[in-house]
């Protein structure tokens, strides 16, 4: 059962599975919940009402709904846009410069921006909601003290920006980790291969584009892996900062899945967007890891 | 040795019967707000009976907190809930039935008819209500002299309200909100009752439904009307067509909190909400002001029907709070008592009064603080002509899709897009043959 060629080891396999088993059974806990999840997806359980108490199996009605009706792929888009510019070209790409650009920097000043770029990700998400919701309302900060000054009128940016708004706040809130890890990763880097570069005539966008990005490779996979992950399954600030509004402006996959759950009622329905949101990731992170793999052949 | 063991045995059995016969400490869910009346009746029970009350108060959206504490069987003792669910919770088999309790109430005589007949549902009853309420359009009485309209303000029907709010909007530039609207599915079921379903039950006459959202003699849910269409019309003009009302209010982190604060400090014109307000701006604001300054600072108007024939002349919605005991719960016995001791008479009609709610119970209504009110009783033409939500159960499904359809209206969709998704979604949920079209 167990194979190793140690004698004591093969002699007593029996205490090694007992000793395994909290693992089993913590790692069958996620499986339960999983396997619940799908069950309850082909079902019209409810939480409300006879279909909580008497749900009935109803095959594959709430996946045909998630493409017939209105709401989940408008979502799927919405959700795909603000990963794609909050997390990708947001978080990756701002933090990817800024320890490129802060690698050689004074410390001063890379501690400063250090400091700034921790207390986003540290400030709770509700938090950070309530704080770009007032920089942002139109007697906020953001109105009196840069776009009027400039001529502006006054802007209602929840009302006409929402998207643009959460996007931006989240680059704000996640730009800390994708930064850390960039430059934990420069660090790796060995001087030589980039004063090569240097010797043999390369500019400062050859050096990034031909030297560091192609030996980052790995890492940058890695971590739009995790950012992707959790962007796309993001919830607390766009719900605390605009419920999914105005309309359904920016109603992602996690807000229509509670809504659907929790304020409609449908489990089963829910649990159907969860599934279908755990598929498109799973088919994301595939790309992904498939990426990092060529980086390193 | 052995003497020893006897002793350990008895010793380990008297401390299993001491556990057993404690009961364990009674939970309370309620939503925030009602900490005066209820924290002195904890202190009260806990005093008398030795036994410890936990509660959790929960600040918002306590419907989808209680629902899910049910569905997963970690309700409390005592909830707090809005009294529209009773029937919902009652067919899932959440709600205790108290039919027992109150037949030995000598409180119970003193409720008032129609609202036990909410709470009881096939004959038993379900949950005890606290509070009720009447919805009306409230007004800024400084923001109307500016704009040089005309007070007492009783509009006759939609256009005069929508007129109204257009001569704001061009007196007054700077008033982002002329007219408040509750819209969308931030706001939850307040979209639904202070907005939606006021204007529905103005939008036509009330033969079979026409002006509902269910058809109760069919027992059929309406997924088309004419009156849900112009309803939907009137989102559209407040929102697109005529710009009477900006977006943000309806969706910020803190909708009630901004909405009330936004109110008080003079941001909105006309309001379309509940008699609660009256007293719950001030709080939100926390400003103490005397009756006689509220007055000079709003006033309402009754919430007119949109003219057509048959139409009711102004509409009025009530709902209201329930308490109830949950089903799983193992000490009903003293969820009961606790309950009881919440809602002892004098302390219940000091406490109405004071936060400027419609009392539910006549020794309440007859208290000198009530009496002394003279904006409580100025609610009674309301009172007397008011009606409820279609509170069958699957309605809480129904309102999420109405606020859906709200949504849809401020993204650009139009009304034959929106009333299409929503008797999808009826027909989805309900099945064909329980939803009718009304032309």
């Amino acid at each position: 059962m167990i194979a190793t060629s140690h004698v004591w080891l093969r002699r007593s396999a029996a205490p090694l599975v007992v000793g395994a088993l909290p693992a089993i059974l913590f790692i069958m806990l996620f499986g339960v919940y999983a396997g619940w999840t799908i069950a309850v997806s082909f079902t019209d359980l409810a939480l409300l009402g006879r279909k909580a108490i008497e749900p009935s199996f109803v095959g594959f009605d709430n996946y045909v709904r998630l493409v017939a009706r209105d709401g989940f792929l408008g979502a799927v888009w919405t959700t795909t846009v603000f990963t794609f510019f909050s997390a990708i070209v947001g978080q990756c790409g701002i933090g990817f410069l800024l320890a490129v650009i802060l690698k050689g920097g004074k410390k001063r000043l890379r501690g400063i921006v250090e400091f700034s770029l921790l207390f986003g990700w540290l400030a709770p998400d509700v938090v950070a909601a309530f704080m770009w919701s007032a920089l942002a309302s139109p007697d906020g900060l953001l109105n009196t003290v840069i776009l009027r000054p400039l001529g502006f009128e006054r802007v209602h940016l929840l009302n006409l920006y929402a998207m643009e708004l959460v996007v931006i706040s989240n680059i704000w809130k996640g730009t800390a980790w994708s930064y850390l890890l960039f430059s934990a990763a420069l660090d790796t880097v060995s001087r030589e291969v980039v004063e090569a570069a240097y010797v043999d005539g390369a500019n400062a966008w050859q050096r990034l584009r031909y030297v560091l990005v192609p030996l980052l490779r790995p890492q940058i996979a890695t971590n739009l892996l995790l950012v992707t992950i959790w962007t796309y399954a993001f919830f607390s600030l766009i719900w605390a900062l605009t419920g999914g509004g105005p309309g359904r402006d920016t109603e992602v996959l996690s807000i229509y899945m509670y809504k659907q759950a929790f304020e409609v009622g449908k489990l089963g329905y829910g649990s159907a967007i969860a599934i279908a949101m755990m598929l498109i990731v799973a088919g994301l992170s595939v790309l992904y890891v498939r990426q990092g793999k060529d980086a390193l052949r | 040795m052995r003497r020893l063991l006897i002793l350990g045995a008895t010793a380990l059995t008297a401390i299993g019967s001491f556990a057993s016969s404690a009961i364990a400490d009674v939970t309370v869910t309620y939503p925030s707000g009602w900490e005066e009346l209820l924290e002195p009746a904890f202190r009260q029970f806990e005093s008398e009976t030795g036994e410890k009350v936990v509660s959790v108060v929960v600040p918002k959206d306590i419907d989808q907190r209680l629902v899910v504490d049910f569905a997963g069987g970690a309700a409390s003792d005592v909830v707090v809930y809005d009294s529209y669910r009773t029937s919902e919770y009652t067919e899932s088999g959440y709600l205790a039935d108290l039919t027992g309790y109150v037949g030995n109430w000598e409180d119970w005589p003193l409720y008032f008819g129609s609202l036990k007949e909410i709470s009881t549902i096939s004959g038993s009853v379900r949950g005890i209500p606290n509070y009720t309420d009447v919805r009306m359009l409230w007004y800024n009485r400084a923001i109307f002299e500016q704009a040089g309209i005309e007070e007492p303000w009783k509009p006759v029907d939609w256009n005069e309200v929508l007129d109204t709010a257009e001569k704001i909007k061009a007196a007054l530039p700077e008033i982002e909100y002329p007219l408040y609207f509750p819209v969308g599915t931030k706001m939850g079921e307040a979209t639904t009752m202070q907005g939606f379903y006021m204007a529905l039950l103005g939008a036509d006459a009330s033969e079979g439904g026409r002006n509902r959202l269910r058809d109760w003699n069919e027992g059929v849910w309406i997924g088309d009307s004419p009156a849900i269409r112009k309803v939907l019309g009137l989102y559209q003009d407040i929102f697109v067509e005529r710009g009477l009302s900006a977006r943000e209010l309806y969706y910020t982190p803190d909708v009630w909190g901004d909405m009330r604060r936004a109110f008080a400090e003079g941001k909105i014109g006309i309001m379309a909400n509940g008699s609660w307000e009256y007293r719950s701006v001030w709080r939100a604001v926390g400003t103490e002001k005397t009756p006689a300054e509220i007055d000079a600072f709003m006033a309402w108007a009754p919430f007119p029907g949109d003219g057509s024939e048959g139409a009711p002349e102004f509409s009025n919605i009530s709902g209201g709070w329930n308490f109830g005991i949950s089903e799983q719960s193992t000490q009903k016995d003293a969820a009961w008592k606790l309950i009881e001791t919440i809602l002892d008479g004098p302390k219940y009609a000091a406490w109405v009064a004071k936060q400027g709610r419609v009392a539910v119970r006549r020794d309440a209504l007859e208290a000198p603080e009530y009496k002394a009110d003279a904006y409580l009783s100025s609610l009674s033409p309301l009172l007397e002509r008011t009606t409820g939500r279609d509170t069958y159960p699957g309605y809480s499904s129904v309102s999420a899709f109405i606020q859906e359809a709200t949504a849809a209206i401020l993204d650009g969709q139009s009304i034959d897009d929106a009333v299409g998704a929503y008797r999808t979604s009826l027909e989805d949920e309900f099945g064909a043959d329980e939803v009718k079209v009304i032309q």
